[in-house]
């Protein structure tokens, strides 16, 4: 397979519906192979970016298959973006409360936007209001603490 | 992904196969609902085939923990693979469920 050694990007739009994540799992799996990201890492940026895809079909477009969930995945030399938006009406993720705190940790739900955070090298909002919210998750080649050494 | 289950006694063991995101935590949430509402005392949920599992699909997994719970049953999970493992480990879910490397182990601890 060709590897992408340039910058580039990759747009994917999805109906909001749960089954659709599937499609998206592909073209995460495809994008880290040419990101070149090991074993690890390419879980780890799947497991993420699944958790923001379904944070956007599920609760910013409320399932609603007439709503796009929308993906790009930008290629840098040293690092992989990846914007999720969606059309809901915009959200606080301060609101979310800490999965690990005793009145939050046996709740079934609560844990994807803490699982983003963990699993990723930045992660950040562009709340627009009825614009919808975007999700911004970046992964470097290397770990942020190498390449700052 | 694919579920098989094999009952035992008065628990029973679920065979996953493949990632459970997506539409597929709703497949593993209506099999164990299923499996609760006919009786069962202990669910052991077997990884070996699961390479990757969503939160959702974790929440799913805590609420029949929970369910058991409240009448003295088990669950325990079998083989989880490393990137589940550090999910776990990051949420600290390890914590909360009994993870086994072998069936035999895990059996004995749903009588035990």
């Amino acid at each position: 397979m060709e590897k992408i050694n340039h910058t580039g990007e990759i747009g994917l739009n999805i109906p909001s519906e749960d089954r659709y994540i599937y499609l998206l799992d592909l073209v995460i799996s495809y994008v880290s192979k040419q990101m070149e990201f090991d074993e690890e890492t390419t879980e780890q940026v799947n497991l993420a970016v699944i958790e923001a895809g379904t944070n956007a079909i599920k609760h910013g477009n409320k399932g609603d298959p007439e709503k796009l969930t929308k993906f790009r995945f930008r290629i840098e030399d040293d690092r992989l973006i990846v914007f999720v938006k969606d059309c809901g009406s915009g959200f606080d993720p301060k609101s979310v409360g800490n999965p690990l705190s005793p009145e939050n940790f046996m709740k079934p739900s609560g844990r994807g936007i803490f699982l983003m955070n963990a699993l990723m090298d930045e992660v950040d909002y562009n709340v627009e209001g009825n614009g919808g919210t975007e999700v911004r998750l970046v992964k470097y080649r290397d770990s942020r603490e190498d390449s700052q050494e | 992904m694919k579920i098989d289950a094999k009952s035992k006694d008065d628990g029973a063991i679920l065979y996953l196969k493949g990632k459970v995101i997506g539409d597929s935590v709703s497949h593993l949430k209506q099999t164990i609902e299923d499996r609760l509402d006919s009786g069962v005392d202990w669910l052991i949920l077997d990884l070996t085939e699961v390479p990757l599992m969503d939160s959702s699909a974790l929440g799913t997994i805590i609420a029949a923990f929970l369910k058991l719970r409240e009448k003295n049953g088990k669950l325990a999970l079998l083989n989880a693979q490393k990137s589940i493992l550090e999910v776990l480990a990051i949420t600290k879910l390890d914590s909360l469920f009994e993870v086994y490397k072998d069936i035999q182990t895990a059996l004995e601890s749903m009588d035990s």
